[in-house]
This record gives structure tokens, C-alpha cells and sequence, in this order.
């Protein structure tokens, strides 16, 4: 089972959960151990189980099997109002019939804590969060930013031992969504939690995490460093959920030690067996998966080549997207510099560097 | 076209409002003609009716008879109304439209047949007409409006509210004391409000569960059965002006911000 500790120590660890509405499986015996400190991010299409999973942490849904540790306790028995974890929801969730502060001051409320401490910790939060001054608002005096951020402050002010966020950036528009994303990595990094997030968006998953767990049907099919799970995707689902991927089928004909004969529309060359990123080695004769990304492309002859007329040319500010046709009818997406000067119909050569590839054996039918 | 935009659209507009405030202003000058008996024009003007209104015993008691009976039903119609309300909305589909048919039911039922039949049903419990009878029977009445208001307002409550609550420690009893019953806040004032209007401005089933002490309609009923006079028109100017401001006033109340958003614990 994939799992991973980072960081010193584990703050949450899940064991086997598994979750089924009816007959479908919306969590299907996931493991995980998450480290203290990190910014961990659960990435997956919608219905992949990743929202019922956070809410499987903090005891809203009850899971048929599995349990679920926090800081080495067992707490999967615990009612959900005594769980040390505390969530951000989607549409944020605020009371709308109280203020700002007393939204913050609510858990803190419910701990049992003096009035005046209340009230402090709520500046406090609000200082943290950048709405200093706000906390006699209502909910609905304020713009989707600020609530978003006062739905931060309100989970983050009874000090839990880990927040969970779900999906909390997908109603705000483009440009406060990279804004917030800045932001809530800050917080991360200044209050040292443990931070377990939710996203379909992997531009988001990649740039603020340091875990990634990418999900389907209810799986962890990777978990790992967003710069590993880019170079080194463990399945084609994977590859193509993250980033953009040239997917090419090509067969392994050879096996020589460290490095792999592989024949793709009758040409025949060498790869480094270190370039296989599945977690079962290709067998000879199989079909075999170069996952290639559209920026790892090199202009001119040498290598590994491909060439190929261009059919499409799309300008996106700082660079421009090829698509390219071979002669052998592949279709390939390239990432030229925004100066390429190559219009639509010229054939064009490049080359293909071997150690920036990854190489996935066949995968078994989908169920 | 044109001409029609112009003309015909204020015109009928205007002549609605005449329609609907000119008897009522008419009342209300009839109140002061100085005469025993109703007529246009008015020669003499005086005040006696209004002040004899104000000093009268029977109407006095009337009014105290029926806002005990409005608060009283009004308070059945919550405790019965409420639970039904969080019933309903716990359901889905075919199941909710057949509860919400069942409780809405009794609001398109004529007011007299529901009358005799309260009144019958009333003989069968063993109780007596009078106060008690006539409030359950206003209760019977408004709390359809009681549970259709409270499920209205449940229905636009983002469930995410109760779980965030629980999330951060909160359990059954104070989700339900400082966030559902705030959150309900002004439909349940605009259900009490429309509760003991309706039940102050019953007849129909105040006459026939009632005993001898009268409501305050029974009691102009009565009243009327001597002729329209003045003192008539006086009593009901009084009661439109003190039922206009108690409106006024809960509308005023509803559209301040805590009532807006729910009343602050």
C-alpha cells in the first residue's frame, strides 16, 4: 500500500478506510500516514472519494472499516465534536447570524474558554488571516475572499492539531484564487499545522503542496512530491492528470541489464531501465507507455527524434503550444519558446532527451 | 399603445386604491358624525364615539379575551408546528410532498365546516366551549402556516452550517439552541405574528367554540345585530390603526440586520 511519513513525526495516519454508498465503493481501503507539518493535498476528479475522505477524518461520515489516528490515538470511535482536527468547507459555512468574531470565537467557545480569551484569540486570528478591525461584520457584509479567510480563522482558532480544507478556493475567481493560494501556504508555514487539502485543480495541488496524493475511484494511486509526481508518474491515469503528457504505445522487444530495447512504428531504440516509473517492470513482448511531456521536447536533430508538420499553433503569452502531426499519424503537443517563428503546415524536427521520459508497463484492464 | 402606458395603466391603478381605502376612510370619518345613526353627510362632528370606545367594559374585555386566545394558539401552533417542520424536512421525495400535502390540507378546508367539525370534535373530547376551545381551534388553523413557514426558511439553511458547528465542538443540544433555532429566527417571528392575526381576526370558529365571554369579533358581531351606528365605526378605525402598527412595527423588526440573519444568542 502506498504510504509515506514525512517530517519528524505522524499527525494523522489512516488504516484501511473503506466507505460505500449502495454498491459503490467511495473509499476504497485507503492507507495513509501524513507527517507533522506538511502540506499535504488529496487531488482527484470529482466522486474520487477525496471530500468523503476528509469528512471520514473528522467523524461526519462513518466508515465501514479502517481507523483513523491522530498523533498516535485511535480516535475512530470519538464523536465528531470532540475530534482534535478541524475543517474548512467549500462554501465556507459561516453562521450567518453571527459575527466575525464570534464565527472565529465559536470553537474556542466550546472549549470552554473565558470570554476575554475568546476575544483575543479572535483578534489574533483575524491579525493572521489580514482582516484586522472586521470581527463586528456579518458574514454576508463581506466579499468571497474575506470569507474564505474568516472560515480559515474560525478552524484554525481552537489550535487544532490539523486542519483539514475542502476544496476552499473553488468558488473565487482566477486572480484571488492564486492570491488566497500564496496566502494559505504563508499560514501554513507560519502556524507549523498540518494542513490536509482538498482539490480537483492541479495547478493548485502542485503549487503549494508537498505531498500530493493523486485519487480515482476512491484510491491513492500516487503519493509523492509534486516535482516526482511530474517526472515519475506512476500510472497513465496519473500522468495525464497531472500536467499535460504525450502518451506514445511502443513495445519492449529487448532487455539488456539497465537499459531497455523498445520498438515503437518500426523504429527500434534504447532506453534507460532507470526511466521506468510503474511499479511493475514491463515484461518482453508487452506494450509499454513513454509518457512525455510537452516541454521536454528539444529543437533540431540528435537522439531520440521526431518530426512531424504543424497542424496547430496556439500563442499562450509565454510560449506557444505545436501540435504536431508524425508521419506515422501520432498526434504531439510541443512547448516552443513564445519567439518560435514556425507557422501552421512546416515540418519540423526534435529530439528527445532519454532521461526525460517516463516509461509505464501495461496496466491491467480497468475494473 | 402609447396612450395606454399613459392613461389607462395609472388610471386603473388609482381607481384599485380608491376601491380599496375609500370605505375604509369613510369608516373612519363615520366615527366622528354626532348622530346615532350612519349617513353621509356629516353636519356635526364629535369625538364621543371614539372616547365612549375607550372606556368601554365589554370591549375591553373583548380585546383582553382575544389576545389571551391569539397567545395561546399561537404558542400550541409553535410547539406543533415546529417538530412537524424539522419531520418534514428530514424527508425527500414522494414521502415529503405527502406530508406537506397532508399539513397544508387543513388551510383550503372551508372555515365553516371547519368550524362544525371542531365543534363536534370538541363535544367528543369532553371539553367545554370557551376560551380553551376556541384556541385550539385557531391552532388548527395557523399551524399550517406555522410549518410551512419554519420548512421555507429550513430549506434555504446550508446543511454544511450544523456540520461546521459540530466540527467545532459543538453537539445536538447547542447546534440546535445556538445555531438552528437562531438561524429560524425570523421566520418563526413572522409565523407568530401571522398566528395571532389570524387567530385575532377569527369569526367564524371563535363564534362557534365560544362561550359566553366574547372575542373581540363576536363581540362587534353582536353588536351590529342593534344596527350600525357610529360607535361601530370608531371601534374598528381603532383596531385597523393599532393592527397597521404592530404590522408596521414587525416589518420594521424583520428588516433590521440580526433579524435578517437570525437573532444573536
Amino acid at each position: 500500500m502506498i504510504s509515506q511519513a514525512a517530517g519528524q513525526d505522524t499527525a494523522i495516519e489512516l488504516k484501511g478506510i473503506v466507505k460505500s454508498y449502495g454498491t459503490k465503493r467511495i473509499v476504497d481501503d485507503v492507507s495513509l500516514t501524513i507527517g507533522r507539518g506538511l502540506f499535504v493535498t488529496l487531488l482527484g476528479p470529482s466522486g474520487c472519494g477525496k471530500s468523503t475522505l476528509l469528512r471520514i477524518i473528522v467523524g461526519l461520515v462513518t466508515p465501514e472499516a479502517g481507523q483513523v489516528v491522530v498523533e498516535g490515538r485511535d480516535i475512530s470511535r470519538d464523536v465528531p465534536h470532540s475530534r482534535p482536527i478541524k475543517m474548512v468547507f467549500q462554501d465556507y459555512a459561516l453562521f450567518p447570524h453571527m459575527t466575525v468574531a464570534e464565527n472565529i470565537g465559536f470553537g474556542c467557545e466550546m472549549k470552554g474558554m473565558k470570554r476575554d480569551a475568546i476575544a483575543a484569540r479572535a483578534q489574533e486570528l483575524l491579525a493572521l488571516v489580514r482582516l484586522p478591525g472586521l470581527g463586528g461584520r456579518y458574514p454576508d457584509e463581506l466579499s468571497g475572499g474575506q470569507r474564505q479567510r474568516v472560515a480559515l480563522a474560525r478552524a484554525l482558532a481552537p489550535n487544532p492539531v490539523s486542519l483539514l480544507l475542502d476544496e476552499p478556493l473553488g468558488a473565487l475567481d482566477l486572480n484571488l484564487r492564486e492570491e488566497m493560494r500564496r496566502e494559505l501556504k504563508a499560514i501554513q508555514r507560519r502556524t507549523g499545522k498540518t494542513f490536509v487539502f482538498v482539490t480537483h485543480d492541479q495547478d493548485e495541488a502542485m503549487s503549494m503542496s508537498d505531498l500530493v496524493a493523486v485519487m480515482r475511484n476512491g484510491r491513492i494511486e500516487q503519493l509523492d512530491a509534486p516535482e516526482r509526481l511530474y517526472a515519475r508518474p506512476a500510472n497513465a491515469f496519473v500522468a495525464r492528470f497531472v500536467g499535460t503528457a504525450n502518451m506514445l504505445a511502443g513495445r519492449l522487444i529487448k532487455e539488456d541489464g539497465q537499459s531497455l530495447g523498445i520498438e515503437m512504428d518500426g523504429r527500434h531504440f534504447t532506453l534507460p531501465r532507470s526511466r521506468v516509473t510503474s511499479q511493475r517492470q514491463p515484461r518482453i513482448g508487452e506494450v509499454v507507455q513513454l509518457v512525455i511531456r510537452p516541454e521536454a521536447f528539444g529543437f533540431g536533430a540528435g537522439g531520440l527524434e521526431f518530426s512531424g508538420q504543424i497542424e496547430e499553433r496556439t500563442f499562450l503569452g509565454g510560449r506557444v503550444q505545436l501540435r504536431l502531426r508524425t508521419k506515422d499519424g501520432r498526434s504531439l503537443l510541443v512547448d516552443a519558446p513564445p519567439h518560435n517563428a514556425e507557422g501552421l503546415g512546416e515540418t519540423i524536427t526534435l529530439s528527445l532527451p532519454p532521461d526525460r521520459l517516463a516509461i509505464l508497463a501495461e496496466e491491467p484492464a480497468e475494473a | 399603445m402609447m396612450r395606454l402606458r399613459h392613461f389607462a395603466l395609472p388610471a386603473i391603478f388609482w381607481l384599485f386604491v380608491a376601491y380599496l381605502f375609500i370605505p375604509i376612510i369613510v369608516m373612519a370619518a363615520m366615527g366622528f358624525r354626532d348622530s346615532n345613526f350612519v349617513a353621509f353627510p356629516i353636519q356635526n362632528w364629535t369625538t364621543r364615539w371614539y372616547q365612549s370606545v375607550l372606556f368601554d367594559k365589554d370591549i375591553a374585555q373583548s380585546l383582553w379575551l382575544s389576545l389571551k386566545v391569539a397567545v395561546v394558539s399561537t404558542l400550541i401552533a409553535l410547539a406543533v408546528g415546529l417538530p412537524s417542520a424539522f419531520l418534514v424536512a428530514r424527508t425527500t421525495g414522494i414521502i415529503r410532498a405527502a406530508l406537506v400535502a397532508i399539513i397544508v390540507l387543513p388551510a383550503f378546508l372551508p372555515v365553516i365546516v371547519s368550524a362544525i367539525a371542531l365543534r363536534m370534535f370538541i363535544g367528543q373530547l369532553g371539553l367545554e366551549t370557551g376560551p380553551t376551545a376556541i384556541a385550539i381551534g385557531h391552532a388548527a388553523s395557523t399551524i399550517p402556516f406555522v410549518v410551512l413557514m419554519v420548512l421555507t426558511r429550513l430549506n434555504a439553511m446550508n446543511p454544511n452550517i450544523a456540520d461546521a458547528a459540530r466540527n467545532l465542538g459543538a453537539d445536538d443540544v447547542i447546534i440546535f439552541t445556538r445555531i438552528i433555532l437562531p438561524y429560524l429566527a425570523p421566520a418563526l417571528f413572522g409565523a407568530v405574528m401571522f398566528a395571532m392575526l389570524l387567530s385575532f381576526e377569527d369569526f367564524v370558529r371563535s363564534f362557534f367554540l365560544g362561550g359566553f365571554e366574547q372575542t373581540f369579533p363576536v363581540l362587534l358581531f353582536s353588536k351590529l345585530r342593534f344596527g350600525l351606528d357610529p360607535g361601530l365605526a370608531a371601534i374598528s378605525t381603532l383596531v385597523l390603526l393599532i393592527s397597521t402598527a404592530i404590522g408596521l412595527y414587525a416589518d420594521h423588526f424583520l428588516r433590521r440586520r440580526r433579524m435578517k440573519n437570525g437573532i444573536m444568542s
